[in-house]
This record gives structure tokens, sequence and C-alpha cells, in this order.
């Protein structure tokens, strides 16, 4: 297999920005319903010596991260009437727009500088005839969904006061090829890419902090061990390769240490390991199941899942193990508790009175349980986004197992894509810019 | 190595294809899937999705109309995509492998599905141990829901189980610890591996020696029975005991 290590050029952005000084809030992530705001996505203005696929799949990949975001509606273009217009406010009608339903309208310029690509965007309220964002984007030329995901995570921030998020990766297991193995998409659900090809089962892909690692358990060799692959250089290291379980990993914030259950002594316990797998400490000392550390962002606790009580619950304890507290007292069955990055909710998949697994959040000490999932069928495996304003999480809603993404509050549920077979343990990485390498 | 690139950028790679011709095939894959929907009672159950693929697939036939073919494709594959989309929702739900709200717990007695472990069909196969050739497959256990305590079936089995291995003591045994489909991966390997750890050290208590016998926890990732009711799950919580040569 061929390197293919391609490091995206920085974007060098923002020549001028124009804001709207008075920064109205268009789209309220946090009300229990969101309303897909109409958007039209024009094709860019294409300068000379521009490649036509490239212009093209750069509106096509701003659009897909606009649905995927959740709260736009990207207008069909059959449905324009505008005929040739400018890109500038004046230069064009904003009755052809308002007139089928925009409300938000996208113009750019795309140009080639020698070996960059120049955008140009323009972002409009068309209903308050405002501009709403003008800025340039720089890229290499090949670079052109790297500078779409940028376009559209700043589409993102004007309308709603966060930046997106396209751009990130999701890894996942998937039973695709009738095995478990592990794949990458965008959030769009497009660009899958297969990790693992050993036929066996692959399962709790974990990034790391950066995206660059993504840590795993593999039955390759016939036992359920740890393994780490660098995406950068397509490198995959054996991390723990005891006797039994070397399952559940979660990095520490900084990427340095790898938490993770391991059975070699008898019972599944959770250490603290090294990413060359030699163990820093033993944290959990019970004979029960000690399973699915997730780290606090600052590093200090771990939450986790222990059947110490019996059923499986979550607790949390210091980094050292001590001081543990059991903060699930709710329900027979908590488990696959993930700490959100700004430390202040634990997210976690508890079976509820009616016989369905859903998708419920609390404050660190137990404290404000809130429920998001129900009546959706099983709902399991949430895991934050690295920004914590959603939860990606496994339905069985629409049969068969997917992928769900929703807003922290549990707003705005929608399903990433559509396909005929299971997909299961999400993990969402920080944006990355480099291309994923496989050997 | 192979890449798939799937769904929406499938669609950009036809648009940039360029279309010179009518696309009438993509139409009339688009109807059959649009039909096929239609079977599986995407009206009912997938309608909005059934209904958009309907004009989706109205406004591709408009298209070659006014001979705007590259156009009609898109609209055609977008038909497409969403009756495939539409069928299996419709599909999912007629099944109800969808997820319902039935028995809770699920704390059936293993006894109720004492058939399924009584397999003494020679096969051949498996071994990751030794020389690798399966001669018997044992009788499996099973267990209830979230536990690994074994029940006095279980150890009626066990007895057997140990009877057989010490009148043959040329092969070794690997015990695998399952669960059902129900709650967390990473909780049901653990669990799994309890299972599997319970018979090894009844196994041992029986006499069997402790280097004949190897476990592994395959948690909820390897059930017997695929089906979603309480009758698979109670099979599917169980331990097999895969018999290697030396």
């Amino acid at each position: 297999m061929k390197k293919s290590i391609l490091t995206a050029a920085a974007i060098i952005a923002s020549l001028f920005i124009l804001r709207n000084a008075a920064a109205m809030m268009y789209i309220d992530i946090n009300a229990p319903t969101i309303t897909r705001l109409p958007i039209a996505v024009t094709m860019p203005v294409a300068g000379p010596g521009s490649n036509l696929n490239d212009v093209e799949l750069l509106s096509t990949v701003i659009s897909n991260a606009l649905d995927a975001s959740g709260y736009f509606a990207v207008m069909n273009p059959s449905m324009f009437i505008e005929k040739k217009a400018g890109l500038l406010m004046g230069q064009f009608n904003l009755s052809d727009w308002t007139d089928i339903g925009a409300e938000g309208l996208v113009k750019m310029a795309y140009n080639v500088q020698g070996r960059n690509a120049v955008v140009q965007m323009y972002l409009y309220d068309v209903v308050q005839g405002k501009s709403l964002l003008s800025k340039q984007y720089t890229g290499s030329i090949g670079d052109v969904r790297y500078i779409g995901n940028s376009i559209a995570n700043d589409i993102i921030d004007a309308f709603t006061g966060h930046p997106g998020l396209a751009g990130s990766k999701i890894a996942f297991v998937s039973k695709r090829t009738g095995t478990e193995e592990i794949d990458t998409m965008d959030l769009d659900g497009s660009n899958m890419v297969q990790l693992t090809y050993n036929k066996t089962i692959n399962i709790s892909p974990v990034w790391s902090p950066d995206g660059s690692r993504l840590l795993f358990t593999s039955y390759m060799h016939q036992n359920p061990d740890l393994y780490m692959f660098n995406l950068l250089n397509g490198i995959l290291t054996t991390v723990s390769h005891r006797h039994g379980l070397n399952i559940s990993p979660s990095f520490s914030p900084d990427g340095s240490e790898i938490a993770v259950s391991l059975s070699f002594r008898g019972s599944p316990e959770i250490y603290l390991i090294d990413p060359r797998g030699r163990i820093i400490r033993q944290l959990t000392n019970t004979s029960g199941i000690n399973v699915s550390p997730s780290f606090s962002p600052d590093g200090k606790k771990l939450a986790f899942v222990s059947n110490r009580a019996g059923g499986p619950q979550i607790y949390t304890m210091n980094a050292d193990g001590s001081d543990v507290q059991r903060i699930t007292f709710t329900g027979d069955y908590n488990a696959s508790c993930s700490w959100s990055p700004n430390g202040k909710r634990i997210v976690f998949s508890g079976l509820s009175k009616g016989g369905t697994y859903d998708i419920y959040t609390m404050a660190p000490d137990g404290s404000e349980l809130v429920r998001l999932t129900e009546d959706q069928g099983d709902n399991t495996s949430p895991r934050w986004s690295p920004d914590g304003y959603y939860i990606i999480f496994v339905s069985s809603r629409d049969g068969h197992h997917q992928l769900y993404v929703m807003n922290a509050n549990g707003s705005n549920q929608h399903r990433i894509i559509a396909t005929d077979y299971n997909m299961s343990s999400p993990s969402w990485s920080s944006r990355i810019n480099f291309k994923i390498t496989i050997k | 190595m192979k890449k798939v690139v799937a769904g929406a950028a499938f669609i950009v790679m036809i648009m940039l294809a360029g279309c010179a011709q009518p696309p009438l095939k993509d139409i009339a894959d688009a109807k059959a899937a649009l039909e096929s929907a239609k079977i599986a009672g995407a009206q009912t159950y997938a309608p909005q999705e059934y209904s958009s693929a309907k004009g989706y697939i109205g406004k591709a036939e408009s298209y070659v109309g006014t001979r705007q073919y590259k156009e009609a494709k898109v609209d055609a594959l977008t038909g497409k995509q969403l009756a495939d989309t539409a069928r299996q929702i419709a599909l999912g739900r007629n099944t109800g492998s969808a997820g319902t709200g039935s028995a809770v717990g699920g704390e059936s007695p293993s006894s109720s599905v004492g058939a399924v472990g009584i397999q003494e069909s020679s096969i051949v196969g498996k071994g990751s141990l030794g020389q690798g050739i399966l001669i018997k497959q044992l009788k499996m256990i099973h267990f209830d829901f979230d536990d690994y305590a074994l029940s006095n079936e279980a150890q009626q089995i066990l007895m057997e189980n140990a009877q057989w291995l010490t009148a043959n003591p040329a092969v070794d045994i690997q015990i695998e610890g399952h669960c059902d489909e129900r709650g967390s991966e990473e909780y049901n390997l653990a669990l799994g591996e309890k299972r599997a750890i319970a018979a090894r050290d009844y196994l041992l208590q029986l006499g069997v020696k402790k280097e004949r016998m190897s476990v592994i926890s395959y948690g909820k990732e390897r059930p017997l029975n695929p089906a979603h009711n309480e009758q698979a799950w109670a099979e599917n919580r169980r331990d097999e005991f895969v018999v290697i040569t030396r």
C-alpha cells in the first residue's frame, strides 16, 4: 500500500471579515426543537484556469456539511430562479431568493492563483437584506474538501454562535462486510474508509485528542488485544496483548496515557498504561467487573462502570484510584459512560423502566439526571463531540443499529447516514487536516 | 487497499461525469426501487421518504422531457437512494427489529431453552490452539441476564462434560463466554469472560486440569440466534466448550 501522507496546507483565512455588528442569534441550539433554516448554496463563479470538478465539489461539500449539522435545510438548486447576477449586495435581487423561500444565501468566487485555490465567500440574510460574512479562504488545489469544510464551519458559526465541526471524523464499528471492522467517515456520512481488514472482531475505536491515533480492541490474534493505529503513517502497533481482556480504552486529555480494562490478573480491572502498554498503575481492585473508563477533561478523575454493587453502575474515582463514588442509583443497568469536554456532564446509556436502553446525562456527582431519548428503540454507546455541543450514539429506532447525532440537550436527533447494516461504537475526532493513511 | 466512497460523494462523482444520454436506466432502477419499497410497506412505515422518492423520480422524468439529462440523472439517483432508505425503514418496522419495549429483564430460566445445549455432533473447524481439529462439541451451559452464577442445570452439564474430559485426556478445551445483545459491548465482554471463568473454575473443582482449559470472551459479538427476542437472548447467554486435540 502506497504511502499517501498529504498534510493539508493551512488555510490562510480572513483577509478581511465583515460581521454583522449586532450579532443576532438565528438558530438557538439549546431550543427544545430546531426548525432547519432554508439556505441556498449557489455554484461558485469560477475564474480562469479553474477545474470545474473542484468548483462543483466545493459547493457539494458545503451543502453536505450544512445539512449534516442539522441546522439547515439546504435548498435544491433546481429551485433557483436567479439568472446571472453579481456576488455583492446590490448586484442581485433579494426577491429572487425570498420568493423561493430562502433565508440564508451563500455566494462564492473560485479562483486559481499558482498552486492555490482562493475562494471568496459571501454569506447573506436575504430576509433582512444583510451581509453576515465576507471571507477569503486559501488552500492548495486538491484541498477543496478542506476549504469547503472551513466555509461550512464559519456559516454554522454565523447562524448559531459556535463553529461547526465539519472536517472532524467519526470512527465506528461497521458490519458492512459481515464481520466487525473499523471504518471512519465524515460527519455527513461520506468518505467512508475501512481501517481494519482482519475479518475477526474489532471494537471500541477511540480517537486520541489530536485525532492522529486510534485505539481499538481486535481479535486479530484470537484474543481481545489493544492496538493503536497511527493515522499519519498507517502504522499499527500492539499496545497490550496480555492474557484475557485488553478492552475499553480511553486516552488521557493530553494523549500521553491510556486508561484500559485488563483481566490478566483474573478480573477485569482498570489500569493506567502508557502508549507502549507499560502499566503505570492499577486503579481498581475488586473481584467483579470494571470497564469503560473515561477521563474528566482536567485529567484528575475518571468515570467508569462497575458491578461491585450488583448490576453495572457508573462510578467516579480520582486518577490514582482513590475516592470511589457511585453516581447512578436509578435503574438496574447503567453503562457506557463518557465525561463531557467541558467537565460538567457525564453521558451514559441506561436500561429504562419500559425495557429500552436510553441516553441520559447527569452532573459528575450524579445529580441533575436528564433523559435524552424515549420511545425510540434502544439507544446506546453515547460519546461527546470534541466541542461538547453534541452527542453521537447508536439507536435501533429505524430498524438496524445506526448512528445518530443530537444536541447535548437531546434536541435535533438525526441519523448520520442510512445503511442496510449495523453500525456501532462511534467515536468523534477533533477536526483533522490530514488524509488518513492505511497500509 | 480499497476505499469505499459512499452516499452523497457517489452522487457527486456521477454528476461530474457529465451526461449526454437520457439516464433511462437510472430512472428504471429508481422506479424498481420504489416498487420494492412499496411492497415492503414504505407508504405506511416511511411515508415521507417514500413520497419524497416518488417526487424525485417524477422530476427526473420531466427533466428527460426537457433534455436536462444531468439534472434527470441526479434526481433519479436521489430518488433511488430515498426509495432504498424507505424500503429499509419499512422492512425494519415490519419485522419488528426496531427496539421494542417488550420483556424487561429477560430472566427466563435456562431450562426453557435446554434443548439448545444438546449438541453431540462432530464438526470440523475452529481451533486457534494446538492442532486445531475439533472432534466433538460439548454441551453448552446457559445463564440468566447480567449473571455469571452457575445454575443447577449448568452444574449438571458441567459434571457430564468433566466426565467426558476425564475419559478423553488427550484433548484440551477452549471455553467461550457469550452474552445477549442487550447493553454495553464493553460490559458484555467482561461479563462473557466471567461466565467462561465460572465454568472453568467449576471444571477445575471436578478435577479437570487447569492447563487443559483456556477461556475467551466474545461478549455480545457472536450470537447463536440473531433474533431480537427473549428466546434468542436466553439462547445467546451461554458458554460453549470447543474441543481441541493436542
